[in-house]
């Protein structure tokens, strides 16, 4: 006959064990996963963090821009509405009174698709995903070889960019040259839509 | 007196101890071992579940705390850094890419023989790798062309793919008054087309003197071309003003 002490402790062991098997075993992993999580949440937040940190360190490297050098860098590459298709023939037909050579004309003659940069290109750490958007005006004058020279070393001084894409000049008559061109200025072209923010 | 069993030789027997038995032993192990493993399933189940509350407790601070990050940051904030940054990378790809035109022209002047006369000239832009530069050229002789070519391919700004073609001769002759030819003279012209590598020809800023001084406005002399002279000025006026915004 098995004693009656003997029967409650072969149950205490019993009731031990099917404690630990339905609870404190799955309490242990679920208890784990929860750390997991801890320890991803943790990271991401100092991921965050660390975002946050930078992006104020850039606001303020951004602020630190004196408003001077800010409006010079709006000047030469301003945004798409601020090119102005009528002040940058004015400003040509100046530059051309300056240079003293004879002003024929100056128009706008249109903008062309910004090249797109290659695959290889956009893969390339620090390259450019999106090209400034030209903008092209049409310059026709005359004027001696030393006048056309003095041309167009102020069209490169300018305080934004006026490329030459395309030069014609013909001899007319004497010493004088009947030059045509294309010169191109760029706007800033924006990466994303407005307000639009990708994570 | 000593009485007699206590001088006897027979040791005392103390109260009977009874010996335990093997089977009683092993008994008192299992309970003892019972009772540990019941107080300590207990006292594991408690801790499991206080810690189990605490690391929920932690959880929910870390999500918290994350959600809390996410909510300092600036959506606004990054457009603005990134709209800088892209204009100042656009910027910058633009100057690096700056050439200057003029340089070309004095590379073309440098290069050119005292013989030869440029009749046209273009210059066509290829992306931001080079021009092309295609010149219709007279000269005297064909010796003339060769020694021109040369000189192009020795230049230090010019591509050595130069082409040279269209090669032909004809005849230049002065005439006189009436008509008569006085004298005339064989040429040779020939179309060259050359290329200038971009990074041949880099702008480079130097001081603008002649910009950056003020211009100054001379008032108008009233005489008997004032009408003339306000007209004249009045545009200079205009320039000036334009002038400081532009150059």
């Amino acid at each position: 006959m098995i004693p009656k002490g003997l029967f409650a402790q072969i149950a205490m062991v019993v009731v031990s064990i099917a404690i630990i098997i339905t609870y404190v075993e799955p309490a242990f992993g679920e208890i784990g996963e929860v750390q997991d999580s801890i320890a991803v949440y943790r990271e991401e937040r100092e991921k965050v963090s660390q975002v946050n940190a930078q992006l104020s360190s850039l606001l303020q490297t951004q602020k630190s821009v004196s408003l001077v050098d800010q409006n010079k860098l709006l000047t030469y590459m301003p945004d798409k509405e601020n090119i102005d298709t009528i002040a940058v023939p004015r400003d040509l037909a100046l530059i051309a009174l300056q240079a003293g050579v004879l002003y024929r004309s100056a128009a706008f003659a249109g903008t062309t698709d910004a090249p797109q940069s290659t695959t290889d290109q956009a893969s390339t750490p620090g390259a450019l995903t999106e090209l400034p958007k030209p903008y092209n005006f049409t310059f026709a004058v005359e004027g001696t070889y030393t006048q056309l020279k003095n041309l167009f070393r102020l069209i490169e001084q300018n305080h934004y960019p006026l490329e030459v894409t395309e030069l014609s000049i013909q001899n007319i008559e004497g010493a004088f040259l009947s030059v045509d061109m294309q010169l191109t200025t760029y706007a800033h072209q924006s990466a994303l839509p407005a307000n639009e923010i990708v994570f | 007196m000593p009485s007699s069993s206590d001088n006897s030789f027979i040791p005392k027997r103390g109260p009977v101890k009874r010996k335990q038995s093997g089977s009683s032993r092993q008994v008192y192990i299992f309970t003892y071992i019972s009772y540990v493993l019941m107080f300590s399933t207990l006292l594991a189940t408690g801790g499991v579940f206080l810690y189990g509350q605490y690391i929920d407790k932690q959880l929910d601070e870390e999500i918290a705390n994350l959600n809390t990050e996410i909510g300092s940051f600036s959506g606004e904030d990054l457009a603005k850094v990134t709209e800088f940054d892209l204009r100042l990378q656009q910027a910058a790809f633009r100057l690096d890419n700056s050439v200057s035109v003029a340089s070309v022209f004095e590379a073309l002047q440098s290069a050119t023989i005292d013989t030869v006369q440029i009749e046209r000239l273009s210059l066509s832009r290829e992306e931001d790798e080079k021009f092309v530069l295609t010149a219709s050229i007279l000269t005297d002789s064909f010796d003339s062309t060769i020694f021109q070519r040369g000189v192009f391919g020795r230049s230090d700004v010019i591509s050595d793919e130069i082409s040279i073609d269209s090669v032909d001769t004809n005849t230049t002759s002065n005439l006189d008054g009436g008509g008569a030819v006085v004298s005339s003279r064989p040429v040779v012209n020939f179309t060259a087309i050359l290329e200038v590598p971009l990074e041949n020809v880099p702008y480079t800023p130097t001081a603008r003197p002649a910009a950056e001084t003020p211009l100054t406005v001379t008032p108008p002399i009233l005489n008997e071309s004032a009408t003339n002279t306000v007209e004249t000025n009045s545009v200079d006026e205009e320039s000036l003003e334009a002038n400081t915004d532009t150059i």
